[in-house]
């Protein structure tokens, strides 16, 4: 059984091996972990021995009686211990650990291992958690003290910055850690913000480990270059497959800044109505209203009365992005007039559409720049508006989260970023 | 500089501004920033006191130049991290803090030369530089914290203008084509002090330090994969070339104006009178134009580089859109730079020139430091796979290591023996 209570990986290292005879051995270089547990066990020192000829070798974990700041003691005296060489595919802390870039899963973020957390648990060493603070890396380079003492004067003491090992997900090899959950399991809106942090080899790997739903999600949280990359280095099903979950305005965003190629081959696969949907609005400029707009948005004819228009929506469950308004059409597709879906829930069965709907219907034109597109749904305190063409007729809708950021403040736009 | 390219919080602007960055490629910008008010300082005082000797040199580190810059390019492609990633992957904490150390350095003389520059216009108009240069480090620190870089974009595209100028006005200013010929394609080094130091500062200012850190997360940032390495090395190729070809341009500009009248470069107004054949009495207000437009520039990418580099080995988490009081390390690092220099600046009867100069062989010094470290990543076989360097690349930059550390000591040992 070894004696040990709690240090930091990096104290280990370069510390005194002695025998029970306080025999030098020799001096630790690495330690050596096995992963599989969610914390990973200490299962040997690697040691570089004392000698004419320097020669690094393994001392098992079963091997040590002590391990301490000043010195680590073995059971046994110096001849009688087993060493070994270091087999391939083991995992060293200080070599494959230390220095690398892990994801805190509580944090949602990418962030750099300072250095590393060993504590008993029952009867084994394990790493327990990750030094992310200034502490670590103070007390790497042999300065934790001297800047702490500087910070004693001010009466302030250096923060720890520990992530529980069972809240780390590494990035290396993607073996160095098995968390309690994965990136998977978060928010699509923390996804993106990891993916966008990680280094772009990294990024697609992550993004293809996301189901389909989850992806198509974080897709609309990443800056669309960002997303526009992944979309287009994706195999081709499966991009297919996640582009089927989004709106298609997102759709047609993200393939107005893919190669012309690539974006033809996905929309000939895509079904023809939607494929139709998503063509119509790629021929508008991105920075106008008709850039903005969704085509999914639920028209109704003028002639129907509050129930059969609710039986109606039940029945075609439509999928578009908002049905909080209703666009009520004449014959000719010409916009007559918007019912709220709370005047519609609230009217009797029986009453005329007619009678209940906004008749003065605020519209933009689809050439509108998205900026003033963003100043009137602010003015009116509207959650979507129709994008009519000359004749009145619907184009499309913008709603109100397409043009939150030119809605929101610049700050509180930063802060809505680093929420998401 | 990460923010310009990728950044989250993403709107109209800066989509137009990709599109025109990917396609004019990193060649303009590399060209136009590497010219920074450094740059120009130095090249005008490489014509205007030595006239076309000092070309060859010129020549020779384009190669250099482009060898580096490939290189860079290459790693952060291949391994899609910056070059800060790597070291502290690599070698640990202890070596990349020393790196970082001299990298920090190197980019605060870069800043502080640029600051010089703003100094120096002041000093072309008679405006106190009390007044100027504050102005202008708060400028810069607000485009900053608050992120309006297209004010940045507009800017930069301005400055373009006054290296075009110089190209015409190297044409049309007569130069001595025997003579440029020769300066171009023979070497000489006479062992003056002033020779030395000059040719130490045109080098350093070519070849950069942030620069090497730039052009690899320009690449990582813009995403480019293993299979268009082809035309990445084409876009470095080209780069490489402008920086040097403006470059050439001044030197023969300021060569046959100053240098034939024997006028020195002591204040920015002597450096100006170069462009006196295309422009007229209309060259001093371009050229003041010119290297506000670079300072600026200048600072904001330094400074900016700066804080990514240190960020990245220190570990903090890497925030692109984070404010003062969610990224202070970040920001203070950035205010450090610029406040800092701004105060010394300010100290009185400072000779701008050679502040300007001087910071630019500070960088030579350590640049055979960061090439060494790149050569090692470069070389190494489980980062790289295939795509480590050939004996003709690693022979070129091994050749630099040794040419600019010999240099560096060539110029200590004539200052102060």
């Amino acid at each position: 059984m070894v004696l040990f209570s709690e240090m930091f990986a990096s104290e280990l290292i370069g510390v005194r091996v002695v025998d029970r005879l306080q025999e030098n051995i020799g001096r630790i270089k690495d330690i050596i972990i096995t992963l599989g547990e969610t914390f990973p066990r200490v299962t040997g020192l690697f040691v570089t021995l004392s000698g004419d000829k320097p020669e690094n070798k393994v001392i098992l974990i079963g091997e040590i009686d002590l391990v301490g700041k000043q010195f680590v003691a073995t059971q046994g005296t110096k001849d009688r211990i087993a060493m070994t060489s270091l087999r391939e595919g083991e995992v060293l802390l200080l070599r494959d650990v230390m220095d690398q870039q892990i994801v805190d899963l509580d944090g949602a973020r990418v962030i750099r291992v300072n250095d590393l957390k060993l504590a008993k648990m029952d009867q084994d060493i394990r790493l327990i958690a990750a030094d992310v603070g200034m502490r670590g890396i103070l007390r790497r380079l042999g300065m934790e003290r001297f800047i702490g003492f500087i910070f004693g004067l001010f009466k302030r003491k250096i923060s720890d910055q520990l992530i529980g090992w069972d809240h780390v997900q590494g990035l290396s090899d993607g073996k160095v850690a098995v968390p309690s959950k994965t990136i998977t399991d978060l928010h699509p809106a923390d996804v993106a913000h990891i993916i966008s942090q990680v280094q772009t080899n990294k990024r697609a790997e992550i993004f293809s480990t996301l189901s389909d739903k989850t992806a198509a999600e974080a897709l609309h949280e990443l800056e669309p270059m960002l997303a526009a990359v992944l979309i287009a280095n994706l195999d081709i099903k499966k991009s297919l497959n996640i582009l089927e979950k989004m709106p298609v305005d997102e759709v047609a965003d993200i393939l107005g800044d893919i190669p012309p190629e690539r974006s033809e081959e996905l929309l000939r696969l895509m079904r023809v109505r939607r494929a139709a949907q998503i063509r119509e609005l790629l021929k508008h400029k991105d920075e106008t209203a008709g850039g903005l707009m969704t085509t999914e948005f639920v028209t109704i004819p003028l002639n129907l009365t509050v129930e059969q228009v609710i039986a109606r929506l039940r029945e075609t469950a439509p999928d578009a992005e908002t049905i909080y308004y209703l666009y009520v059409v004449d014959d000719a597709e010409r916009l007559v007039g918007i019912l709220t879906l709370r005047k519609l829930i609230i009217s009797p069965p029986d009453r005329l559409i007619a009678d209940i709907m906004i008749k003065e219907a605020i519209t933009v034109s689809p050439e509108m720049n998205q900026r003033e597109v963003a100043s009137v749904i602010s003015k009116y305190n509207l959650l979507a508006i129709p994008v009519v063409d000359a004749e009145n007729k619907m184009l499309g809708i913008v709603t109100v989260d397409d043009v939150m950021d030119f809605i929101l403040p610049p700050i509180s736009r930063r802060k809505r970023q680093q929420l998401g | 500089m990460k923010k310009l390219f990728s950044n989250k919080n993403f709107n109209y602007w800066k989509l137009r501004s990709l599109i025109f960055l990917s396609v004019v490629g990193p060649g303009i910008i590399t060209g136009t920033a590497d010219n920074d008010a450094g740059g120009v300082a130095t090249y005008s005082v490489a014509g205007a006191h030595f006239g076309y000797s000092m070309l060859w040199i010129l020549i020779l580190i384009t190669f250099m130049l482009y060898v580096t810059q490939e290189m860079g390019m290459r790693l952060g492609v291949v391994t899609g991290k910056g070059l800060g990633d790597l070291i502290r992957e690599k070698f640990g904490l202890r070596s990349a803090v020393f790196v970082i150390a001299l990298v920090f350095i190197a980019n605060f003389s870069n800043i502080l030369a640029d600051v010089a520059g703003v100094a120096a216009v002041a000093d072309i108009y008679h405006i106190p530089r009390l007044i100027l240069v504050p102005i202008f480090s708060l400028v810069i620190w607000f485009v900053i914290v608050r992120g309006s870089f297209n004010f940045v974009q507009n800017i930069f595209l301005t400055s373009c203008i006054l290296f075009f100028c110089y190209i015409i006005n190297g044409i049309i200013s007569r130069p001595d084509i025997p003579l440029m010929i020769k300066g171009s394609l023979v070497p000489v080094l006479p062992m003056n002090r002033e020779f030395i130091f000059t040719a130490t500062a045109l080098i350093g200012t070519t070849l950069t330090v942030w620069g090497q850190f730039f052009v690899q997360s320009y690449f990582v940032d813009k995403g480019i994969e293993k299979k268009h390495l082809r035309s990445a090395r084409l876009d470095v190729l080209f780069g490489a070339f402008w920086t040097d070809f403006v470059a050439y341009f001044i030197i023969i500009s300021c060569a046959a104006t100053l240098w034939v009248n024997h006028i020195r470069v002591e204040t920015a107004l002597d450096a100006a009178m170069a462009l006196g054949p295309l422009l007229g009495e209309f060259a001093k207000h371009l050229f003041a134009w010119g290297l506000l437009n670079a300072s600026l520039l200048g600072v904001c990418v330094i400074s900016m580089g700066t804080a990514y580099a240190l960020t990245e080995v220190l570990g903090t988490e890497r925030k692109v859109n984070a404010s003062f009081s969610e990224a202070p390390l970040f920001y203070s690092i950035i205010g450090f730079c610029i406040f800092t220099c701004t105060l010394l600046v300010l100290i009185p009867n400072l000779p701008m020139i050679f502040i300007l100069t001087a910071s630019q062989a500070l960088n030579t010094m350590i640049l055979p430091f960061i090439f060494f470290v790149l050569l090692k990543l470069i070389n190494d076989k489980k980062l790289m796979g295939s795509h480590t360097n050939g004996p003709i690349t690693n022979s070129i930059a091994w050749l630099t290591i040794g040419s600019f550390t010999l240099i560096s000591f060539l110029m200590i040992y004539l200052t102060f023996f």
